[in-house]
């Protein structure tokens, strides 16, 4: 089963959706990682580099992660409160750049979008179209490595402006600040388990085969053709091959050249022509 | 259309404005260059693929450029361009899947300068130049929001030396039906068996309404052109595309066809690789496929009994005149 994970930097922002999504604390690896049999969610700590290299070890150790949702507070021109997505996550310090693909806006009721700016320190040099905060692109680069663009979002609320600048603002404020971007986190979990689907079934094959090659000794180039002579087997037969067919092989090539004869011999037809 | 990219060059040309008049809830995301979002990594396409944004740019560079060998219709100077970048269906044979990280649409806006190379191109030869259409993307099917056929039209019509193909699986006609036909362009449709057309090319118009589209362009005195390319291996091929080639023959007046091409699945290794890692489920994928000459494709002998069956077809109501392969 794939999992989704939400990435927050402060536990006043986790509560609320450890809260909301029932998740229970997770003791493995010295994270703040919490979980439920859908939903997983990393506490990453403040700032770029905690986030990048929390996000980086949670996606390499768990490969079942198909989707991350960054939500947290930032600072920007618009009232606060205001829950934005971002549409361009730029790092000021290094210049990296990276555009999630948005969901469509059925999904997300068409809130606003921004540019999230990622600072080493806050800033209240609060510019149109863009806010601050300190995650969002150390969070992106590393789950760059393992995730597509349309795979990570990031949910942002306004927790300060030029009108309460960040001198006034209370630690406090933040647990009912993030509370106001709950509807959307929830609605991306929902559409990224939709999706997952699809990254569920082939999953499952790459499982079939790394049994089917831990009965025989295969070596990486035996592994590819393996997984795709299933994968062709699977779209031709409807389903994979039975599992003690072919458990009892003594070499890889006698099993490769037995997908090879079982497939050849599958009808690959289109339609009726009568 | 759910989220627009604009380039900020482009912001305010009129195409620009006019299209994002169109989808008014629509996002507009400002950027820098359409290739900052297009050709960024970690793009998954089939996941794009569910909702495509569209970036609105202008194409800077080289616009017009010569065509692979073998690539024509009977030309010697041939080129392609690439108004758009993209593809509104989903074909699962696609190469442009392939070739782009994204699946997002580019519309690039300065058609003018489109036009004005097609114009230097062909004036730079004595002989006549073609210039083909939907080779990264389809001519027609995004036309109702680019109205580039209208643009393009009335250029071609004061460039007689210069040649257009626009080939299509669409049956957005109208803005070629509300003109009079022009001697120096061909329509081109890709045609395929109906049930190949419900497996494989997701989105298209069904065979049977590009016939429809492909009659009514004929009997309007518009060139028209069948692209039967790629032909796919099927256990029952031959049946198949006899009675498709049979369907085709009995919609159009074949003799007044302008050009016929054919050619097999084929695609560059690379490509393929990247098709199967997006589409392991394909069936066209499931089928023998080997390398050849870095071309990922049918095995010699199968693509000779495929095209000699389609040539056979063929010879019985095209002449040698009309009909073109594609290597």
């Amino acid at each position: 089963m794939s999992s989704i994970c939400i990435i927050t930097a402060l536990p006043a922002e986790s509560r609320v959706f450890i809260d909301a999504l029932k998740l229970k604390p997770i003791l493995d690896h010295g994270w703040r990682l919490y979980g439920n049999s859908e939903h997983l969610l990393l506490q990453t700590g403040l700032g770029k580099l905690k986030a990048c290299a929390a996000t980086s070890a949670l996606l390499h150790h768990r490969g079942d992660i198909s989707a991350i949702v960054n939500a947290g507070i930032a600072g920007g021109l618009a009232p606060v409160g205001t829950t934005l997505l971002g549409h361009q996550i730029v790092d000021q310090g290094s210049g990296y750049n990276g555009y999630p693909h948005l969901p469509p806006q059925r999904v997300v009721q068409a809130i606003p979008t921004t540019i999230v700016e990622t600072l080493e320190k806050p800033s209240s040099d609060y510019r149109a179209g863009v806010v601050f905060d300190m995650e969002a692109s150390g969070i992106m680069s590393a789950a760059a490595t393992y995730l597509s663009s349309g795979s990570m979002q990031f949910v942002k609320v306004i927790s300060d402006n030029s009108e309460t600048p960040l001198e006034q603002f209370k630690p406090s404020t933040v647990t009912p600040l993030v509370e106001l971007a709950l509807p959307t986190v929830l609605q991306l979990l929902e559409w990224f388990a939709q999706d997952s689907h699809a990254v569920q079934h082939q999953h499952d094959i790459k499982t079939y085969a790394e049994q089917v090659a831990s009965c025989v000794h295969h070596t990486v180039n035996d592994s590819h053709q393996l997984l795709r002579l299933l994968q062709q087997y699977r779209t031709l037969a409807g389903e994979l091959p039975e599992y003690s067919s072919l458990s009892h092989f003594e070499n890889a090539t006698a099993l490769k050249q037995h997908l090879h004869r079982a497939i050849a011999s599958m009808p690959l037809d289109y339609g009726k022509t009568s | 259309m759910d989220t627009i990219y604009i380039e900020h060059e482009v912001a305010e040309h009129p195409r620009t404005l006019r299209i994002c008049a169109r989808y008014p809830k629509a996002r507009l995301i400002p950027i820098a260059r359409y290739s900052d979002v297009f050709n960024a990594r970690v793009q998954n396409f089939r996941e794009q693929k569910q909702n495509p944004s569209l970036i609105l740019a202008k194409k800077p560079g080289k616009l017009i450029h010569p065509t692979p060998p073998g690539y024509h219709i009977g030309g010697t100077n041939n080129y392609y361009f690439s108004h758009m970048l993209n593809c509104v269906y989903d074909c699962r044979y696609c190469f442009l899947q392939g070739m782009y990280q994204s699946a997002n649409y580019v519309v690039f806006v300065n058609t003018e300068d489109f036009l004005e190379e097609i114009k230097r191109t062909a004036n730079a030869h004595e002989t006549p130049s073609w210039f083909f259409s939907g080779y990264d993307c389809d001519s027609l099917a995004l036309d109702p929001i680019t109205h580039f056929v209208n643009d393009c039209l009335d250029y071609f019509e004061s460039v007689p030396n210069a040649f257009l193909e626009l080939r299509t699986k669409s049956t957005q006609i109208r803005p070629l039906l509300n003109r009079d036909a022009l001697n120096n362009v061909v329509v081109a449709y890709s045609l395929s068996p109906a049930s190949i057309v419900q497996e494989e090319e997701h989105g298209t118009p069904s065979l049977e309404k590009r016939l429809d589209a492909l009659k009514t362009l004929q009997d309007k005195g518009w060139k028209i052109g069948l692209r039967f390319d790629p032909l796919l291996y099927a256990d029952n091929f031959s049946e198949l595309y006899s009675q498709f080639f049979d369907q085709v023959f009995d919609a159009l007046d074949m003799t007044q066809v302008h050009s016929v091409s054919l050619g097999v699945f084929r695609l560059p290794k690379g490509f393929h690789k990247k098709l199967v890692r997006l589409y392991p489920d394909a069936k066209l994928l499931a089928a023998p496929l080997s390398l050849r000459d870095g071309m990922m494709t049918y095995p010699m002998d199968e693509e000779t009994t495929m095209r000699e069956l389609c040539m056979e077809k063929l010879s019985s109501v095209i002449s040698p005149e009309q009909f073109f392969p594609c290597s």
